[in-house]
Formats: structure tokens, sequence, C-alpha cells
């Protein structure tokens, strides 16, 4: 397809893009999904284009601002002698620090088997808290443990080739948990 | 399709301001200035597809120019033909507007690029429909090995494709969009959800769930109860 003409077969960029907006009108969107399923050269630019709007870079007008608001505090602050009102420092919680979120290391993708779940360290972390849910969302099996291996127990038996979601979330402080994105798996090859 | 072919007819969705300003500057000079403030309000966006259509840097730089150039052409003739649609935003359709033309100016540079394209993705992901359709039900020992695939089983194998095939064209357009999306692209939940705006990954899974509950129902009632041939 050269640049934005597109041949009478393909729809125009203008329609794809509504497409992926949601805003066509249930007719429209029918019409574009019947030409979407059978060509795939409109489905892969379609899922690039998605992509790409996914991933844009957003305008950092909003970091600077609180840039801004944070330079302008630690000038004022010091002026208004404010120490009393919060007590001395070394009667203070030591500061939180850590915004480093676990990482769901294995299982991701497709896997011969799962039996564990395994994922990154987080400093300072004293526990962690790991769930497991299949494509419905139900929580299967959640488990709270110190180390940052947890083993399926016999109990949660996983269908070959049907999808799964994990995710875990480290405890940082009181009350205060981080967690990993959420990923998905599947276990076993259930075809061939 | 008469919907592909419509022009601008009223619709209620307004232009961005500077591509407002742009199309509408009377001499050269507010002409210059509405391009420099286009392009300000967008090079974030282009640079990125830019850089995502041609991975390498120069490339990529290379590539945001083309674009830069192809946009102002025959005044701005590309940005003249944008109609807006209510609901839908200008910056989708210029992402696929300038990933189209990256991709114009890469395969003009360097040829068709490697793991471009759906073929490669197609490539990438051997699946086969059928096996996935029928997974559950069959017992690995009861898969016929390749060497013994006589004419009875190939006859038997293109039944069952065509069978499948009938079955897959009865289903809605948007259940076909997911089945190709998942089982022909192998585009994960999440990919998905994205481009057919599922609220979550789960909802595509339930969806695939129930459409291969139907599919699995019609390829009984065709007398196809499993994938052995």
């Amino acid at each position: 397809m050269a640049a934005d003409e597109s041949p009478a077969t393909h729809p125009e960029a203008r329609v794809l893009a509504a497409y992926l907006d949601g805003a066509l009108k249930d007719a429209d969107r029918s019409l574009v999904e019947a030409h979407l399923a059978g060509c795939a050269e409109c489905r892969f630019e379609v899922a690039a284009v998605a992509q790409l709007v996914r991933t844009v870079p957003q305008p950092r007008r909003v970091a600077v601002g609180l840039a801004a608001a944070a330079v302008l505090a630690l000038l004022l602050v010091p002026a208004l002698d404010l120490p009393s009102r919060f007590g001395p420092a070394e009667r203070r919680e030591p500061a939180v620090t850590t915004t480093a979120a676990p990482v769901a290391i294995a299982p991701r993708g497709a896997v011969e088997s799962a039996r564990e779940l395994v994922w990154s360290a987080v400093p300072h972390a004293t526990r962690y808290r790991v769930m497991l849910m299949d494509s419905a969302g139900t929580v299967l099996w959640r488990w709270e443990i110190a180390d940052t291996v947890a083993v399926l127990p016999d109990t949660v038996r996983l269908s070959p080739g049907s999808p799964y979601f994990w995710k875990v979330e480290a405890e940082t402080g009181f009350d205060r948990w981080v967690a990993s994105d959420l990923v998905d798996f599947t276990a076993g090859t259930p075809h061939r | 399709m008469a919907l592909f072919l419509y022009r601008r007819r009223g619709m209620s969705n307004p232009i961005p301001a500077e591509l407002a300003c742009l199309l509408d500057a009377a001499d050269p000079a507010a002409r210059e200035h509405a391009w420099d403030r286009f392009v300000s309000a967008h090079t974030g966006l282009l640079l990125h597809t830019a850089r995502v259509v041609c991975h390498d840097h120069d490339a990529a730089m290379d590539a945001y120019a083309y674009v830069l150039e192809a946009l102002r052409q025959d005044d701005f003739r590309r940005l003249r033909a944008y109609t807006p649609m209510p609901g839908s935003k200008f910056t989708t359709w210029l992402v696929m507007v300038a990933r189209r033309l990256c991709v114009d100016q890469v395969r003009r540079r360097y040829g068709q690029p490697r793991g471009e394209g759906p073929a490669s993705e197609q490539v990438r992901l051997v699946r086969t429909r059928l096996a996935d359709l029928l997974a559950e039900d069959v017992d690995p020992d009861q898969l016929s090995e390749p060497a013994n695939a006589g004419p009875d089983a190939e006859l038997r194998s293109r039944e069952l494709g065509r069978a499948l095939g009938s079955s897959v064209d009865e289903l809605e357009p948007r259940d076909r969009l997911l089945l190709a999306l998942r089982f022909d692209d192998g585009r994960s939940a999440r990919e998905i959800a994205a481009i057919m705006r599922f609220p979550t990954p789960f909802h595509v899974y339930r969806r695939l769930t129930a459409v291969l509950e139907m599919l699995k129902a019609s390829l009984r009632r065709r007398g196809i109860e499993g994938p052995t041939p």
C-alpha cells in the first residue's frame, strides 16, 4: 500500500484509524472487521499502529510542573522553620526509598511445565504475596513467602494449553505493597 | 465498499488547531510559521513512528525527514486529505500515514525489510487451528505420525480443512477477526484487546473460549468429532 492512498479493496487510513479509536458505528465496524479477518496486510498494519499509538512517549508537561513545584518547596520550606511539627529526626520512621517492583521471571509465555513461580527480589522487601489466576480471572492459588520462588502445590492442576495469569506483590513497608505486571503463560502442549 | 469511499460530508469533529492554522495559512510566512507549530506539536509522535519502523538510528532520522517532506509535498496534499470522523483522533490517523510513509521509504532504500510484514508473522508462529480447536479432546497416542500419512489421510485432512473453513465463515466478522488475530497472526491477548477494544485480556480469552465452543459444535454438526484424519 503506498502512503495514504489505499487501493479500492482496502479501507482508507482514516477508517482504520477510526476503527482503532472505537469511533465507527456498528455496521461500519462490522464491515471493517470482515475485511480485516480476511486481509493479513491490513491486520498487520492495524496491529502495528495500535502498538505505536500505545507506546507514543507522552509530553513531560506534568513532570516539568511537578519539578518546578518541588524546587519551589525546597526553597520555601527552610524559611518556614517547621521541624517542631514533625518531631526530632531520630524519632521518625526511615524514609521509604524502595520503589522497584518485583518482576515476574518464570513462567511466561508458552512453557513445557510450570511447577514453580520465580520472580526478582525487591530490596528491603519483608515478604512476597503471589497470586495465580485462570483466564476467567478466578484466583486459583494465593501464597505468601519470604523467598523469591514459590512451588505450586499438587492441588493446583494446570490444564495443558490453557492460559493462566500470575503476579507477585512485595511488601516494602507496613501495609505497603508494590506489584509486578500481570503475566500470562500456558503450560504443556495440548496438540500434536 | 461505500464506507471507504466517502469524503468530507459535514463531519462535526473539529480539525486540530495546528492543522487548521496550517491549511488556512494565507501567505508563505504564515504557512512556515504554522508548519513549525505543526511539527513541534507532532514531532514526538512522528519520531517515535520512524524509530519503531526503522530500528537503526540513522535510518530512523532519514525516515523522519522523509515523512516531513512527504507531508509538506504538493501544498500539504496528504494533510488536506484528512477528514475528521466523530470520536476518532487526528493523531491515530497521523501515526497510520506516517508509518506507511516510513515503510515506503525503507522499502525504497533497502528493499523489503526482514521480519516486517504479515508473511513473517505467519512464519514466526506455526499454529494448527484445528489442533488448537479440538486440543482438549486429543490423546497424543492417537495422533497419526506424518510418516504414516497416506492418500486417505490426506483426503481426510482436506475435508477437515474445508469443514473448518465453512464453520469459520459462518461466524460473525468480529469473531472471525478474533480467530485470525489469535491463530493466524499469533497475537497475544493483550495486543488483541488493544486492537479490538476489549476491556481486558481476560475478556479476549472468554470470547475465544466461547467462539471455539461454537466452532466445535458446528464441526460436530458436520460429523467431525476430532482432528484425527
